[in-house]
């Protein structure tokens, strides 16, 4: 049985990189990337599973990092936008303009990078099913909406 | 962040989960079982519960099954609902789990966590309740199946200890005729915040046994199945505007009045969703 008692080190796979890491039980993998992985994609803002904006993959799934503690990501696979390099959905949002002040979009982009790898025949009401997970206070729903269609698309 | 310490526990069987729980208790410290532990992280981050230690049980590979035999599913208590939607192996109750929350969420709300929630919207359990599901329940004297009407009077009367392993539901219950409704505040307010949001009503019926079974949440402070509410739906020769009268008369408790929605509008989106299942059902 794996127990982890007081602050300890943890061992994560992240990015196709394994880390070790000094954290406590309580801390959330949110935390742990951001302050003691120095990955600061995944963004803190409601910190309450509202927003998405600190939304990471879990062995391919997104998860909100603020809900999931760094210790129950040992054994997994965890994807942060720092992971992802040239791929369609980072393209389709710099060619439709999916965004604005940028600091949902890191969410926004792991959200719709996992929908186009499990589902890239996805049907339009599956992607807004997805995409209600992540809120955008500029209100770039339009242009995220388009990115995340010619993608899909594409597939 | 979590303002405070506590221990984390993994184990590998439920005997050593349950184990773990009384040894825990016995040293004077509150476990707590952990599935996908969305409520645990968000309250003790709000500082409303305080537990010395957690274990979590997605590592029991008995929870994490689905497995069909006997004439029944069993769904492990650690299957999330995103699990269960993708396998759409009961559609009520995918259509039940897929309105909590948002999706990514309940990529990491399980099942079990659904049904013993502490807020009191537990939608999954009106897919369980109308289809009489039983509940797989381990504790240190063994494991024991009960009926969910035996164990869901409000909430699930767990003992303490009791450790949720999953439940069984009938296979006949898998394909029946169903109607699956939820309302929030909101409305459709639009993309992306359409459905998203606690409900203002919620009711889950099926058509078993040439019977219409309901139950709701949101109409009052807890989740429901009524029988007295189903005999009026089953009455014969009865106009359906008298059934829904005569049904809210018999709703087990005063409809909720909250700053989600008053009590006169919850029963008034309460009678045109029971005309709707009377109208696919009957």
């Amino acid at each position: 049985m794996r127990s982890m008692l007081r602050e300890g080190f943890l061992e994560l796979d992240v990015n196709g990189e394994h880390r070790k890491v000094v954290a406590r039980p309580a801390d959330t993998l949110l935390h742990v990337l951001r302050e003691r992985l120095g990955l600061t994609g995944a963004k803190p803002s409601c910190k309450n599973g509202d927003c998405g904006a600190c939304t990471v993959l879990v062995d391919g799934w997104p998860i909100k990092s603020c809900l999931m503690l760094a210790v129950e990501a040992e054994g997994h696979l965890i994807t942060t936008v720092e992971g992802l390099k040239n791929t369609p959905i980072q393209k389709s949002f710099v060619d439709n303009f999916a965004f604005q002040c940028g600091y949902c979009t890191s969410g926004f982009l792991m959200n719709c990078h996992a929908l186009a790898q499990i589902h890239p025949q996805a049907s339009y009401a599956t992607m807004r099913e997805w995409l209600q997970s992540n809120l955008c206070r500029c209100t770039s729903y339009e242009e995220i909406t388009q990115a995340m269609e010619n993608v899909l698309l594409k597939t | 962040m979590i303002p405070f310490d506590f221990e984390y526990y993994r184990p590998e069987t439920a005997t050593e989960a349950v184990t773990l729980y009384t040894d825990l208790a016995g040293r004077g410290k509150n476990a707590r079982y952990f599935g996908g532990g969305t409520e645990i992280i968000s309250f003790c981050r709000l500082y409303q519960l305080y537990p010395h230690a957690v274990i979590d049980i997605k590592g029991i590979p008995e929870l994490n099954t689905f497995e069909q035999k006997n004439g029944k599913l069993f769904i492990g208590a650690a299957k999330t609902l995103s699990q269960i939607q993708e396998s759409n192996l009961f559609p009520l109750l995918n259509y039940c789990g897929g309105r909590v929350a948002d999706h990514t969420i309940r990529n990491k709300i399980t099942l079990g966590g659904n049904l013993c929630a502490m807020i009191p919207y537990r939608e999954t359990s009106l897919a369980l309740l109308v289809s009489e599901a039983e509940l797989v329940i381990q504790n240190r004297k063994g494991k024991k199946i009960l009926p969910i009407s035996e164990i869901f009077h409000e909430s699930l009367r767990l003992e303490d200890g009791d450790l949720l392993m999953g439940v069984h539901i009938r296979e006949e219950c898998l394909g029946a005729p169903f109607v699956c409704l939820k309302k929030t505040s909101d409305g459709n307010v639009g993309y992306p915040q359409d459905r998203v949001g606690y409900p203002v009503v919620s009711v889950a019926a099926m058509r078993a046994d040439n019977k219409i079974q309901a139950a709701f949440s949101g109409v009052c402070i807890f989740p429901f199945r009524s029988r007295t509410v189903e005999e009026v739906f089953n009455k014969s020769n009865l106009p359906r505007e008298e059934k829904i009268r005569q049904a809210v008369e018999v709703i087990p408790a005063a409809i909720h009045d909250d700053m989600i929605s008053s009590a006169g509008y919850r029963e008034f989106v309460l009678k045109s969703m029971m005309a709707e299942i009377l109208e696919r059902l009957e």
